[in-house]
């Protein structure tokens, strides 16, 4: 087992395999003792991290559909280097409901899993900000994200006129 | 101090956001703040994209406007992995001898029309903005073979004919960044209506001497001269337009050879005529004669003909997945071409 020891001194005792989904945490490990401090991470958001940790370690060790290795077999071979989805689909639906939740929320975390080196859960929360930018207007994603427009209005006709050919379809 | 790229979130993760967009919601978050648009509109917007592996296949077409008539033609782009069609401002003066090369994040669109022009119109997908391109110098010609290195960021343009109908010889280069056009050694022989294709550092030209009989040639970047073969490349009707189609993506080479096939052939030469390997049999339901093959990165698309229309399919992983064709982008398919963005 080991310990880890949020920000606000909360100490949470997690297995090896769960805690080594963070390659920080693995290397530190690897020369130092089992208690390990973590003082940019809120206890709130290590509980998450911690959850998400705990999920993939048991999918990864105990595949839960028996397709899923062999779709990641077939996934690794093909040449397609685009972000590789989490190929088992009960666990997609997993990480679906992991990421509903507020902007601020999601923000902390990925913040906490680049901090921990947990590569898979910083792709999941990137593509999740992403998919929340796309298919949007502009001011629907300024109102969203808190961010400021600072086109004055001269500006900002030109940007609709540039953008007037652009048609779409879904 | 600099206000956030996105409130929240250091710089680097909220860069890795915009990084993660697809095309098509390019557009909406360049109009977001100043700082969105000047990172999206950057040049190294585009490296960050193919070095994180974000870059996802697009596919541009040239084609008639269903609506519009013939003389109107668009330039639209086709995400597989998204499908979503996008229309990009049209193409003034174009022909219906356009054709679509694509060179990084730029799309040059060239005109081989009758009477010819020599127009060239570079578009910009990042920064959305279309500029005109210097003319091809020397003959006006048409029907000639076009097809671009991304990584050279050059747009190689061979043989065709003169407004007299004379068959050419000569080959020239286009460099996009510089706007600038650089005269390559002849090809051994003349070629009207000749095709083009870039794969594994080598701008391939096929066909375009006497009628049914195909013989290709290959212009070696790196060598700076032509040779008669290429080993690997282009037996008869490969290129032939009336025929097949044929593409290329990441030194791999695919070919739709006129009726129901589409072959791949590892471009890691050695292999031969014979290094043509049957990928798959396109769908028996649908007349696929002709097709136009566009290559993205381990998938390929295939437009074949339904009567009037063009009916795209995509070959990914060794499955056909039919694509869905709004109205709006049904127009007759006069060029296209993959690429990663």
């Amino acid at each position: 087992m080991i310990k880890l020891v949020s920000g606000d001194g909360a100490e949470f005792e997690v297995e090896e395999e769960v805690a080594f989904q963070s390659k920080i945490i693995k290397d530190i490990v690897a020369d130092a003792d089992d208690v390990i401090p973590l003082p940019t991470v809120s206890s709130k958001v290590l509980i998450q991290v911690i959850e998400y940790c705990r999920k993939h370690a048991a999918v990864n060790s105990f595949p839960l559909s028996p397709s899923s290795s062999a779709a990641a077999a077939a996934s690794s071979s093909s040449s397609i280097s685009y972000s590789k989805p989490v190929s088992d689909p009960a666990l997609r639906a997993w990480d679906n409901e992991f990421v509903k939740l507020n902007n601020s929320s999601l923000f902390d975390i990925v913040i906490a899993a680049n901090y921990l080196d947990i590569e898979e859960l910083v792709d999941l929360v990137l593509e999740t900000v992403a998919d929340r930018i796309k298919g949007k207007q502009a001011q629907e994603i300024r109102r969203q994200f808190n961010i400021e427009n600072d086109f004055t209005p001269e500006e900002e006709e030109a940007l609709r006129r540039e953008n007037s050919w652009a048609f779409q379809n879904n | 101090m600099e206000a956030d790229l996105i409130p929240g979130l250091p710089a680097d993760i909220a860069l890795e956001c915009l990084l993660r967009l697809p095309f098509h919601a390019l557009a909406g978050a360049r109009c977001v703040c100043k700082r969105w648009r000047q990172k999206i509109t950057s040049p190294s917007f585009y490296g960050l994209r193919k070095a994180g592996g974000h870059a996802r296949p697009l596919i541009a077409l040239i084609q008639w406007n269903p609506s519009g008539g013939p003389g109107y033609k668009n330039l639209n782009l086709f995400e597989p992995t998204a499908g979503v069609w996008t229309r990009l401002p049209a193409v003034p003066d174009c022909s219906s001898y356009c054709q679509v090369a694509a060179v990084g994040h730029e799309l040059v669109v060239i005109d081989g029309g009758r009477p010819p022009t020599g127009t060239v119109h570079v578009y910009n997908l990042l920064t959305g903005v279309r500029r005109r391109g210097a003319t091809i110098p020397g003959p006006r010609r048409t029907a000639f073979a076009f097809a671009a290195s991304a990584e050279a960021r050059m747009a190689y343009v061979a043989g065709g004919k003169n407004e007299h109908g004379e068959s050419l010889r000569s080959a020239l280069a286009y460099d996009v960044a510089a706007d600038a056009w650089v005269r390559l050694p002849d090809m051994a022989l003349s070629r009207k209506e000749c095709r083009g294709i870039f794969v594994n550092g080598a701008f391939c030209v096929a066909g375009g001497q006497e009628m049914y009989h195909w013989t290709s040639e290959v212009f070696d970047v790196a060598a700076g001269r032509w040779t008669a073969k290429h080993g690997m490349l282009l037996e008869e009707s490969l290129i032939n337009p009336f025929m097949g189609a044929a593409a290329a993506a990441e030194s791999r080479l695919y070919r739709c050879g006129g009726k129901v096939e589409v072959d791949v052939c590892s471009g890691n030469s050695g292999e031969g005529v014979g290094g043509w390997r049957r990928l798959r049999v396109v769908p028996e339901k649908l007349n696929w004669l002709p097709a136009q093959v566009a290559a993205e990165n381990g998938g390929v698309m295939v437009l074949g003909t339904s009567l009037a229309r063009r009916i795209p399919c995509i070959l990914e992983e060794g499955k056909w997945r039919q694509v869905v064709i709004p109205t709006e982008f049904a127009g007759l398919v006069r060029s296209l071409c993959g690429f990663q963005l």
